[in-house]
């Protein structure tokens, strides 16, 4: 099974080093859905800043397969 | 289960829980007892004595299957095991951790199925015992037969705390607090704790304990490694700090009745 690489980027950047193997793309975007989701259970703080909270999906090779991104807006953006 | 038994002990030449010799034997089941209840000379030679035999397994191998009805008690000797139950989509929660000492099947002694999977951890090495040995033994020793129930009593109380932990605890104090529980438990029986050995756990394991994904506990892991909460050790991680482990985790060990002898 492919290592996927999971980097957190909210107010500070977290860089994934060990990775988890999953079955293939759509096991990994789903994977990293779910880990965005318990992370702001956890810290809703985390996208309380300008650029929110942001989880690249990047495969062994280093390429970025994928970003789940989560922001607020304020109502001036309307 | 006990098809391939590598060694049987009749009860000849056991002696009581002063010998060290023999490993792995009931030594360290007496001593996990004898660590919340008090029991006689007598009643300890008695469990010392009961027959049994052996059984070497290998990580993620089955004890026992939810829908058994299971004749024997298995008692962990060395290694680590797990309940764990599973839904129909295969997500699996697991739901209790043994380690050596702990009996794994008392509840067999009183009803009919089991109700959840038991799967070996790590490799594991069982004592296992016949259930109607067993059951000889609390109809006829009071003190032995209050040691199995203070037993039971223990395990559903490590199993609210757990469905706190799990219910209401962030990450950071989810694991913290697993952390603390498993290296009081493993010094209650006089084994080696978190300090000195490794989290028996790989990430997949801990996030199936702790209803997190492997990535959150990465980085959980992580995060307590960079307070020196946890130390990295070669592949492994152990205990880097208990005091600030247990601060993170709000623990408190009164669920564990770690004084219940002192009455």
């Amino acid at each position: 099974m492919p290592r996927y690489f999971f980097h957190t980027t909210d107010a500070s950047r977290q860089h994934d080093d060990v990775g988890v193997e999953l079955a293939d793309d759509r096991a990994a975007r789903r994977e990293a859905i779910c880990y965005t989701g318990s992370l702001l259970q956890d810290e809703p703080d985390l996208v309380q800043n300008e650029r929110g909270l942001r989880v690249n999906v990047v495969d062994g090779d280093g390429r970025l397969k994928f970003a789940v991104m989560v922001s607020t807006l304020d109502s001036r953006w309307d | 289960m006990s098809s391939s038994v590598d060694r049987t002990n009749n009860g000849q030449g056991n002696q009581r829980m002063t010998a060290k010799s023999a490993p792995p034997g009931l030594d360290i089941f007496l001593r996990k007892l004898l660590s919340h209840s008090p029991l006689t000379d007598d009643d300890q030679a008695a469990i010392m004595a009961m027959p049994h035999s052996v059984r070497h397994m290998e990580p993620n191998s089955y004890i026992l299957r939810e829908g058994d009805r299971s004749g024997v008690c298995p008692i962990l000797c060395a290694g680590f095991a797990y309940r764990q139950k599973s839904t129909q989509e295969g997500g699996r929660q697991i739901v209790a951790l043994k380690i050596p000492g702990d009996a794994l099947d008392f509840q067999s002694m009183y009803v009919r199925t089991v109700d959840h999977n038991l799967q070996a951890l790590t490799a594991v090495d069982l004592v296992i015992v016949a259930l109607p040995d067993f059951e000889k033994m609390v109809a006829t020793r009071p003190a032995i037969a209050r040691a199995v129930i203070v037993d039971i009593l223990i395990e559903a109380s490590i199993g609210r705390e757990w469905l706190l932990n799990l219910g209401r605890r962030n990450a950071l104090s989810r694991l913290s607090h697993l952390l603390c529980e498993l290296h009081y438990r493993l010094l209650d029986t006089r084994s080696e704790g978190l300090d000195a050995r490794d989290v028996p756990m790989k990430q997949e394991q801990l996030a199936d304990l702790l209803g997190l994904t492997p990535v959150h506990i990465n980085r959980t892991i992580k995060k307590l490694e960079s307070n020196g909460a946890v130390a990295r050790h070669g592949r492994g991680i152990r205990l880097g700090d208990i005091e600030s482990l247990r601060r993170l985790a709000d623990f408190s060990d009164t669920y564990l009745h770690r004084n219940n002898r002192a009455g």
